[in-house]
């Protein structure tokens, strides 16, 4: 009778003694994993150039919607003056890499406005997160949208600590704005530079560069877009310098240069494009 | 009904002495130590010397145990020289057994079916092989629990050809003269140890046109499923179960793998579960995994669980007790080798029939638990080795409707089991009789 008692006494202490640690374990298990899980939407953060609309980026997204395998929706967002976001367009339930463009009321050029709209974009990047909850993303900016980027990534990113940038391309960025010399450096891009460790150390960077002659694109100077160099070189995990010439290559027409369209297909969507459709795109472009 | 109990009470019998089975069942045990302590150093290591082993998740051993890696790689030799080549010896104690006429004799056809056995897991993509990448000589896989099915098959036919074209009384000439005679041991062992290596070269030469890793893959493909959606996943479930189970206790391991099965859907589970913080409500409630891996295979294949709960508590069969308490604990972290559950089946046969449809049942109940949404489908990924009846619990992140639903399973598997222990004990009884009577 006794060692009956002491048998099932000893049986519920072996039970409890497994269930509970492996319940706790389960949980932590559960928390870990949520928290390492990526999910499955990682939205594309397109951020167009200065005086540039909300619509700036459309040709874009219908000549990768010609190319891409997958359809993907877009989602427009502007950014008023007071921090209040205005979206038109929505993202489709299945849609694991929308496009979200995100423009600004104020659009104007200048390190002044630049510096404001990277905090705007900060705010409507928040505002994302909350909505759509996904927890890492790739980004796309034209012109002075990739400083506007840069400055987000440096300065504010960390702000949504459950949130990880996969990739960024920037192009026909200014890093230097309209500086030729390469001895003379802007405020802005002492900037830069200054917060540049705040850059995501797992970033892999694409700056693109667009040349109708040696020294520019029409617009932007090529020394200044090769100022990335000095911000993101050895203080991100990749980044690679991509210089495209040819037909249409001036400042404005790049983004929806088919170069350009395939690279972006190419290292930003996740999904592949066969080789073959990037070559036929060069030979179309030749 | 009383037919019904003779007719098992005779299969019983029919089975229990018939001479492929009474081979089968020597063989597995003059195995049973050897597997026993496979089990238990497979036990050990799953379950606390792994990183991913459910003790060592929870009680963080790797944490504070001073030579964890240590002990570890030392328990991993262990398993892969003991587990690792259990077929082997299976191979080689088959053919003894059917040849049991004298000593020199079996030795011989021993040792050839274990060549034999080697000559059937040669890799065939050996002959591929370029020099950046080495290719092992043999499917060492093979040589473990997965190969067992064809270790028996290869001993029983090495025994087959020695009792063929083996002369017995030349035999008998060459064991009585105490100076061996060199030229006669030769005589009699040469041909029927070349036409077995043969055999089996060509055979295996043969199954290598086929599948460049041997024989035991053409078995062992895992099979996917393309058909399981909607409704006909419960019904996939039932079939798949019943024909894996009949395979595992050949030996036949990995057949169906149901894990990748719906892996997608598993994922998009996972993923609903980690954005909505619960299992409930997940998008894919009915899935292969989740209504075979969850619920019917706690213990092991067949709910061995409550095959074992039934003998302890009914059985008066005092080898399949021992057998029972023996396997009972790895039993309980689902760590279980068909050799031991071949045992308890061939030391009782009718139990067979509840193995294969106790878990029909489980799967059944599970789906329509599931379709009613009575419990929530397990979704997280597990420790290895977790205990069968915390499996639905801790997969669906600890709700207690899959606590009791695992309970309630292996309460019914006991039940079901029940009737065919008692049917054991009726032959059991009249074996004694039988044997009292010729007395």
């Amino acid at each position: 009778m006794k060692s009956k008692l002491l048998r099932t006494t000893l049986l519920i202490i072996v039970i409890i003694g497994i269930c509970i640690p492996a319940y706790q374990w389960n949980h932590s298990n559960i928390v870990r994993l949520r928290n390492a899980g990526k999910t499955r939407m990682a939205p594309i953060i397109m951020v167009p150039g200065s005086s540039a609309t909300k619509n700036r980026f459309d040709n874009l997204i219908s000549e990768l919607g010609h190319e891409a395998p997958q359809q993907h929706s877009v989602l427009k967002v502007v950014v008023k003056t007071d921090g209040k976001i205005e979206t038109t367009g929505s993202i489709a339930r299945n849609d694991q890499q929308p496009f979200i463009v995100v423009s600004f009321q104020n659009n104007k050029d200048g390190k002044k406005n630049i510096d404001l709209q990277s905090n705007w974009l900060n705010l409507a990047f928040k505002e994302l997160v909350k909505t759509y909850h996904f927890n890492h993303f790739s980004a796309l900016g034209h012109s002075n949208g990739g400083l506007i980027l840069t400055l987000f990534l440096e300065k504010y990113l960390k702000e949504s600590p459950t949130v990880s940038i996969d990739k960024l391309m920037t192009i026909a960025t200014p890093y230097n704005m309209e500086e030729e010399n390469l001895k003379k450096k802007t405020a802005m891009f002492n900037e830069l530079y200054k917060y540049r460790d705040g850059l995501p150390k797992s970033l892999v960077m694409y700056s693109i560069a667009g040349t109708e002659n040696y020294n520019s694109d029409g617009t932007v100077p090529y020394n200044s877009v090769n100022f990335a160099k000095y911000i993101f070189q050895d203080n991100v995990k990749n980044f690679t310098e991509i210089t495209v010439t040819g037909a249409n290559t001036a400042h404005s027409d790049l983004p929806q240069n088919k170069q350009i369209v395939a690279l972006i297909g190419q290292y930003i969507l996740r999904e592949n494009f066969k080789p073959s459709q990037i070559q036929g795109n060069n030979k179309n472009n030749n | 009904m009383r037919n019904y109990i003779r007719y098992l009470v005779s299969f019983e019998h029919f089975i229990k002495n018939c001479m492929l089975f009474r081979i089968i069942n020597e063989t597995l045990v003059l195995l049973f130590p050897f597997v026993l302590i496979g089990t238990y150093i497979d036990l050990l290591r799953k379950t606390v010397f792994e990183k991913n082993g459910f003790l060592n998740n929870i009680y963080y051993v790797s944490t504070w145990l001073f030579g964890f890696k240590l002990i570890g790689n030392f328990l991993t030799l262990l398993d892969l020289s003991v587990n690792g080549v259990i077929a082997i010896a299976m191979a080689y104690l088959t053919a003894k057994i059917t040849t049991k006429k004298n000593t020199k004799y079996n030795l011989a056809a021993s040792l050839t079916a274990v060549f034999a056995f080697m000559i059937m897991n040669f890799n065939g993509s050996h002959y591929l092989k370029n020099n950046n990448q080495q290719v092992g000589k043999f499917l060492a896989t093979n040589f473990s629990y997965s190969g067992c099915f064809w270790a028996l098959i290869v001993g029983l036919v090495t025994g087959w050809i020695f009792n063929k074209f083996f002369r017995v009384n030349q035999v008998a000439s060459v064991i009585d003269s105490e100076n061996q005679d060199l030229q006669e041991w030769l005589a009699t062992t040469l041909k029927p140890v070349a036409i077995t290596l043969l055999f089996f070269g060509i055979c295996s030469w043969m199954f290598s046109l086929f599948s460049k890793v041997g024989a035991n893959h053409l078995i062992t493909t895992p099979v996917h499923l393309a058909v399981s959606h909607g409704f006909l996943i419960p019904i996939v479930a039932i079939f798949s179960i019943i024909f894996n189970n009949i395979l595992w206790l050949f030996g036949i391991i990995g057949l169906f793998q149901f894990n990748d099965i719906n892996a997608g859907r598993t994922v998009e589970n996972l993923e609903y579960a980690i954005q909505h913080g619960s299992a409930w409500g997940a998008p894919n409630p009915v899935t292969l995994h989740i209504l075979i891996d969850s619920f019917a295979n706690i213990g092991g294949p067949g709910m061995l669980c409550a095959m074992l709960l039934a003998i302890l508590w009914r059985s008066r069969n005092k080898d399949l007790k021992t057998i029972v308490r023996a396997i009972f604990v790895p039993s309980i972290f689902n760590i279980t080798q068909s050799p031991l559950v071949g045992l308890i089946i061939l030391r009782s046969p009718v139990l067979g029939i509840p193995f294969l449809l106790t878990p029909v049942v489980s799967v059944f109940l599970t789906w329509l638990a599931l379709h009613f949404s009575l419990i929530a489908p397990s979704v997280y990924p597990l420790s290895k080795a977790t205990p069968g009846i915390l499996v639905g619990w801790l997969g669906t992140g600890g709700t207690w409707q899959s606590l009791v639903f695992g309970i309630v399973n292996v309460v019914i598997g006991t039940i079901l089991y029940l009737p065919f222990v008692l049917v054991g004990n009726m032959s059991t009884l009249k074996q004694e009789q039988v044997k009292s009577d010729e007395k």
